[in-house]
């Protein structure tokens, strides 16, 4: 049919052309890392040590997975949660290593992910009363002095990277 | 290693890291929580100045047949209430012992000082008292031979470990096969009002029976309960649904307070079956589990979870079938839907 039509052909070719034109130029934009924009020095000096003492418990944080039982924030802490499962008690209770340490800053950084408001950080605003604004958190109002509590001033002084260590 | 092999240790360490330690000792709760495997003075004992938390966030999956009980060698603490700046001798009660009974006799005569290897008895408390607004009231002291020990250093082998900022008070650890504890408490100045006890009592099955984990979080028992106490002269409890102030893990923990804390106060017939009565009440209560506790934090669990979206519902329903009224107003509006 096209080679009996010259001006037919030229038109295909062009459409087709421009259909791998059109395709050539999309991709997708790798999300931001949040950890990336956050301070993890801060993150273990301020932040860590009040997810270990108010979130690593096993009915709560401190267990593995997403599902079932488990939960997005993983929080590892001696005695608790460990990377590497232990097969003595003193394995269990050592130092966190820097590996552990680095991935409870990640688990805790990819809440920072998409999120348009600081105080909407689901770190912040869970845990808060539901009369400061807390909603649906399993283990009640952790920052029980509302926006003034001094862990919740800690966990966003971190994330608007205005903390620091003593 | 064949892939039975390893599918078998992968269940193996899916299933060891779920385990933790556990607090044997009361010095444990006092610990730096990041470098000492500690819990950062936090007293696990169902307060509110602990969002309720208590030693169920860590020991899960318990099955609830323990009981708990606060006994006052002035037992009339239960009933007519507190005096100001009086001290009280109290036992805590771990009862309907099951896990690790079976070496609870042997006390002190287990882990690695026997052989072969027994495992030890490994249980325990944690109380505070608190007023109406959670903040800790009175003054907690060991007990050593019987005598309250109000000044000085205590023995180190008591039964109670005061937390280091006073406000609790927890199990010592350093024997075994332990059911009951004694501490004593002062009572704060008359006019703190009512006041709660919060406790909660642990049954350990001795870890994983090696010497590897002499102990854990898993396959213990845990009871909660909570106590109201008035002040003397001062106003009664208020009202309880159906006693669940008093309301510990299961109904049975907390029966168990209300039984021992009244039935040993009354002596009279008609008091007696009032105790029995509010017994039968708060066996009905559940305590609810952190782990339990998503469904009933969603919205939609609230009875207004969107007041707007109600008031559309009733003014659609209005207009639909002719009524109105019963369930508040719907607002106004012509009717057209």
């Amino acid at each position: 049919m096209f080679r009996s039509d010259p001006g037919r052909r030229g038109s295909f070719g062009a459409i087709v052309a421009s259909a791998f034109a059109a395709c050539s130029g999309v991709q997708n934009s790798p999300a931001p890392d949040p950890a990336a924009a956050l301070s993890e020095s801060v993150f273990d000096c301020s932040v860590q040590p009040i997810l270990i003492r108010q979130c690593s418990y096993s009915a709560c944080h401190g267990i593995a997975g997403t599902t079932g039982t488990g939960a997005p924030l993983r929080v590892y802490s001696p005695g608790k949660l460990r990377a590497t499962p232990a097969m003595t008690i003193d394995d269990l209770i050592v130092p966190l290593t820097m590996d552990e340490q680095h991935a409870n800053f990640e688990s805790a950084a990819a809440f920072a992910w998409d999120t348009t408001s600081v105080d909407d950080n689901w770190l912040l605003r869970k845990p808060l009363p539901s009369s400061d604004g807390g909603y649906e958190h399993k283990g009640g109002a952790i920052w029980q002095g509302g926006t003034k509590d001094t862990q919740y001033v800690a966990v966003r002084a971190w994330l608007t990277n205005t903390g620091s260590c003593p | 290693m064949t892939s039975a092999t390893r599918t078998l240790v992968i269940v193996a360490a899916a299933l060891a890291a779920r385990d933790a330690y556990a607090f044997p000792t009361g010095l444990q709760f006092d610990l730096d929580p990041v470098m000492n495997d500690g819990a950062g003075g936090i007293a696990f004992n169902g307060a509110p100045r602990w969002t309720n938390h208590a030693c169920d966030v860590c020991h899960t999956n318990t099955p609830g047949i323990i009981g708990l009980g606060l006994e006052a060698d002035h037992p009339e603490l239960f009933t007519t209430g507190w005096q100001g700046g009086m001290q009280y001798h109290l036992r805590v009660q771990l009862l309907n012992e099951w896990a690790d009974a079976q070496n609870q006799k042997a006390g002190d005569n287990c882990g690695e000082v026997v052989t072969p290897y027994l495992p030890c008895d490994q249980n325990g408390f944690s109380l505070e008292i608190d007023d109406l607004t959670g903040k800790p009231q009175g003054k907690f002291v060991p007990v050593n031979d019987s005598a309250c020990v109000n000044s000085g250093n205590a023995p180190t082998d008591v039964d109670a470990y005061v937390l280091m900022d006073g406000t609790a008070v927890i199990h010592n650890g350093a024997h075994f096969g332990m059911i009951s504890w004694d501490l004593c408490w002062t009572a704060p100045p008359a006019g703190a009002g009512l006041l709660t006890a919060y406790l909660a009592v642990v049954d350990g099955n001795g870890g994983d029976g090696t010497p590897n984990f002499p102990a854990n979080t898993t396959g213990d028992d845990v009871a909660i309960g909570a106590l109201p106490i008035p002040e003397v002269g001062g106003a009664a409890p208020p009202p309880q649904n159906g006693g669940c102030d008093a309301g510990g893990r299961a109904g049975a923990g907390a029966g168990v307070v209300v039984a021992i804390a009244l039935l040993v106060a009354l002596r009279r017939r008609r008091a007696r079956l009032a105790a029995l009565v509010a017994l039968a009440t708060a066996a009905g209560c559940v305590h609810v589990r952190p782990t339990e506790r998503e469904t009933l934090a969603r919205r939609n669990m609230k009875f207004g979870p969107d007041p707007i979206e109600d008031e559309l519902d009733l003014h659609m329903q209005e207009a639909r079938e002719g009524s109105q009224g019963g369930y508040g107003s719907s607002g106004g509006g012509c009717g057209c839907n």
